[in-house]
């Protein structure tokens, strides 16, 4: 009889998973202690989690451009024509001084026709401008269509406004303030939503990433979590640390070479004011990144660059930027700009980092430039809104309580199925199913990459607590009632799986939210319960089903 | 032995009606407290630290006087809401979100060098969106454990039974952790989740055996019983075995208890309540059946 279990279709089938599992799991002594392909999250090997939120908020805007320079120009503004991207008018002023008022305001330089001072200005361009000046921050086109939606990358409320408000209360004021500023231009606030876009939060992350790359912290996962938060955990790190890291600004410099090897710093990154998406230059269709530097930096530039000769001699005197000392880009000045550089008519501002290519591989380089030159300053203000720092010895003790549980509690098990049933041939099957399928759920998770934190380890103990029931209505329905023929045995068993299928099914359509629930706290817990049950249905009962029929039978 | 507990609590010995009243009462009793707590409070229990938002610090491997620990606390933060308390051999330091957790950190090991100190920080913010998409995931799982039952029994009163008593279960459930203090956590709703799937494991055995077996109702039920107590006493046992090994780690033991405190609700509901339900609708169609018969068809 007990040959024969060896040579059952199931019995192998949980025999080749069990040692699936093994390879999966690959324990080994590594530097005198054992390592397994397990992935441990931070409750177990320590360190520091921070959570950030952005701040911003998106917005679609009902304007007109007309208004706007109206509201601006204020004193005889005079509307003569108007289309899609132009404007024309006349001033009560000197039109000499209202052209120089416009290029102050930030909207550009006019031309002059005739009596009409002829402008080219798009409804969506003149409220970016506008907001910008407002708000005094980054102001970026979502989406084109009717009516078009903006992302203000800033929170439209001061610190100090905010202090002592509830979330709802600030929204509101925000909503209010904003309602202000577009009234005076006759434009409409359509919707107002308290978060930054999508976009810009992967911007985010990805410029964490890259910074903390460049520190040489690769191991570091920054993820995005739910929709608008994200998350960073970093192994080992005390949170002082970790905080400074996140936070703050990545050290980058722009810098000349005097020689062949030899360079001078012109500014930092705190002199970059602004820093454009990457685009393709509309002439000669090559990729690159629009930044402006302070009026100060921008001094710097241009005498540095005739001092050390870059104005003269481009090629041998190239631009280089860095970010925590590695290079990221080098280029010797255009000849244009050397040439404006040097007879004066640049007066600081707007530079562009030319890819010079127009092909993929430039494009993705003017995209990784442009993440490093914002790695100087991220696009939004990042909000600490939930760190925590668990101690490597804490960590350790957690993991070993933990298996200590998962073995005390299969035993204790067995030990009230004894009393039950006072049978070893019973007590003994369920023990070896219980720790497989203990064993088969860590494998599945080291083989999909689940990172193990506390509750999936609470989640395996809950699966050991649905397996063994099963296996008991498993038990009870073989056992019942007379010794009978193997024929009704296998009857008797897909009874009891009838029961076992149905009360699986509902604990995973439960657990299903919690797997998909945006901030995933508890996700680990679900999808190790999820894995247990399936182990359960497909491997692991049917086994039981089979060894107890041949027992029992 | 486990014969002898099976014939004490046999419930098919006593009248079924008389029975059912038992979880029915503790069920309103339970509702009532939970429903003026949501009145009085705006919410039926209190909020964890990490729903509620705030600065937590667990303190290990050292021994200290909480009093003392308590009032320089507060004296250096100047807030007098910081509480200090001990759980098995940790100590946990409660202050409000406002105070910065590095600080809070940093103090702690200036007065114990030696002590291993974990911090935890969560914004209000955060905690109430938290709690907003945990409310989502239960009602969520509980929709879909209810879609579930009916399919597989497609009668109408077992299936409401079933519904009824989960739902039973989890009110009752927070009752008791309301009793004893346990606050709502992310650990303790994934246990009222994993509850949900326990109690209808027991429900479904039951229902199951009483409705697709043949046999007498009374043996129907008690064959049902004996299953059912195994399975029920086993998880509890699982369970117990994780309350004491993790009682250090807040989270695993919040979870264990909450399962065992649920499982002994569900206990009182599956063989009081719906085992009641169950043989008053058997005895109802079994009746009709005779009048049928009666009618010469």
């Amino acid at each position: 009889m007990r040959s024969s279990i060896f040579k059952d279709f199931r019995v192998i089938i949980l025999i080749l998973a069990i040692a699936g599992s093994l390879v999966a799991i690959s324990p080994h002594y590594e530097e005198g202690s054992l390592k397994t392909n397990l992935k441990l999250g931070l409750d177990f090997v320590g360190g520091s989690s921070i959570q950030l939120k952005l701040e911003g908020c998106m917005v679609e805007i009902q304007s007109s451009k007309e208004k706007i320079l109206g509201h601006e120009l204020g004193k005889g503004y005079q509307l003569s024509n108007s289309g899609d991207d132009f404007v024309e008018f006349t001033c009560e002023d000197e039109n000499a001084t209202v052209i120089e008022d416009l290029k102050k305001l930030g909207y550009g330089t006019p031309t002059l026709e005739g009596n009409l001072i002829k402008f080219s200005i798009k409804d969506i361009g003149a409220t970016i401008i506008y907001l910008g000046k407002k708000t005094e921050y980054e102001i970026l086109l979502l989406e084109e269509e009717e009516p078009p939606k903006y992302e203000i990358r800033g929170a439209i409320l001061t610190e100090e406004e905010r202090k002592g408000l509830t979330d709802e209360e600030i929204k509101a004021k925000s909503e209010e303030r904003l309602k202000e500023y577009l009234s005076v231009v006759g434009a409409v606030l359509i919707s107002y939503e308290d978060r930054v876009s999508s976009f810009t939060t992967k911007q985010t992350k990805d410029i964490i990433s890259t910074k903390l790359n460049y520190i040489g912290l690769k191991d570091i996962k920054v993820r995005i979590w739910g929709e608008d938060y994200i998350l960073i955990d970093l192994a080992g790190m005390p949170l002082e640390e970790a905080r400074k890291y996140v936070a703050e600004p990545g050290k980058f410099e722009i810098k000349i070479f005097v020689n062949e090897t030899e360079t001078k710093l012109i500014c930092t990154g705190a002199s970059i004011k602004r820093v454009s998406s990457y685009s393709r230059d509309t002439m000669t269709g090559t990729w690159q990144v629009p930044f402006e530097l302070t009026n100060e930096a921008s001094d710097n530039f241009r005498e540095m660059c005739i001092e050390y000769g870059a104005a003269d001699n481009p090629e041998a005197h190239p631009i280089a930027m860095y970010l925590d000392d590695e290079e990221v880009f080098k280029a010797p000045l255009s000849s244009p700009l050397a040439m404006d550089i040097k007879s004066g008519v640049w007066s600081g501002g707007g530079l562009e980092a030319s890819m010079g290519g127009d092909d993929e591989e430039s494009r993705l380089r003017a995209k990784e430039l442009e993440t490093h030159l914002r790695a100087g300053a991220l696009p939004v203000k990042p909000v600490i809104m939930s760190e925590g720092y668990i101690d490597p010895v804490l960590g350790k003790n957690f993991l070993r309580q933990v298996f200590i549980a998962i073995i005390l509690a299969i035993l204790a098990v067995g030990f009230i199925v004894y009393m039950r049933y006072r049978e070893k041939k019973i007590v003994i099957p369920m023990l070896i199913t219980g720790f497989s399928e203990t064993f088969i759920v860590l494998g599945v998770a080291a083989l999909i990459g689940h990172q193990l934190d506390l509750p999936s380890l609470g989640g395996i103990i809950a699966t050991l607590g649905t397996g063994v029931d099963q296996m008991v209505i498993i038990t009870d329905e073989v056992l019942r009632g007379e010794a009978v023929s193997r024929k009704s045995l296998t009857k008797r068993v897909s009874a009891a799986f009838a029961i076992i299928f149905a009360s699986a099914a509902t604990t995973v359509i439960a657990m299903t939210p919690l797997a998909y629930m945006q901030l995933g706290v508890l996700k680990g817990f679900a999808v190790v319960t999820i894995i247990g049950i399936f182990v359960g249905i497909f491997i692991t009962r049917p086994t039981y089903g089979n060894m107890i029929k041949k027992i029992l039978g | 032995m486990f014969e002898e507990i099976m014939n004490r609590i046999d419930v098919t010995k006593y009248s079924y009606k008389k029975l059912m009243l038992v979880p029915l009462i503790i069920l309103i009793l339970a509702l009532l407290l939970l429903g003026a707590n949501y009145l009085r409070l705006g919410r039926p229990l209190d909020y964890g630290m990490e729903l509620e938002g705030g600065t937590t610090a667990y303190i290990q491997n050292v021994t200290l006087d909480i009093k003392v620990l308590e009032d320089e606390l507060k004296k250096n933060f100047s807030d007098p809401e910081i509480t200090v308390r001990k759980s098995g051999t940790e100590y946990r330091v409660e202050a409000p979100a406002s105070i910065d957790s590095v600080e809070l950190k940093d103090f702690i090991v200036s007065k114990y060098p030696n002590a291993t100190v974990s911090i935890q920080y969560m914004g209000p913010t955060l905690g109430s969106d938290l709690r907003a998409q945990a409310m989502k995931a239960l009602i969520y799982a509980f929709i879909g454990m209810a879609i579930v039952v009916f399919i597989v029994f497609r009668i109408p009163y077992p299936t409401i039974a079933v519904i009824f008593s989960a739902s039973s279960d989890i009110a009752i459930t927070a009752f008791l952790m309301y009793i004893l203090g346990i606050k709502l956590t992310l650990g303790t709703i994934a246990a009222l989740l994993i509850l949900i799937g326990y109690s209808v494991d027991s429900n479904i055995l039951l229902t199951t055996k009483c409705l697709k077996r043949r046999g007498e109702i009374n043996e129907r039920i008690r064959n049902a019983m004996k299953t059912g107590l195994t399975m029920t006493s086993t998880t509890i046992a699982a369970m117990i075995v994780m309350f004491i090994v993790c009682i250090q780690t807040p989270i695993l033991k919040d979870m264990a208890a909450v399962i065992v405190l649920g499982l002994c609700a569900d206990l009182m509901n599956t063989w009081m309540f719906n085992a009641g339900i169950l043989k008053w609708y058997l005895l109802r169609e079994s009746s009709k059946k005779k009048k049928f018969k009666v009618g010469g068809r």
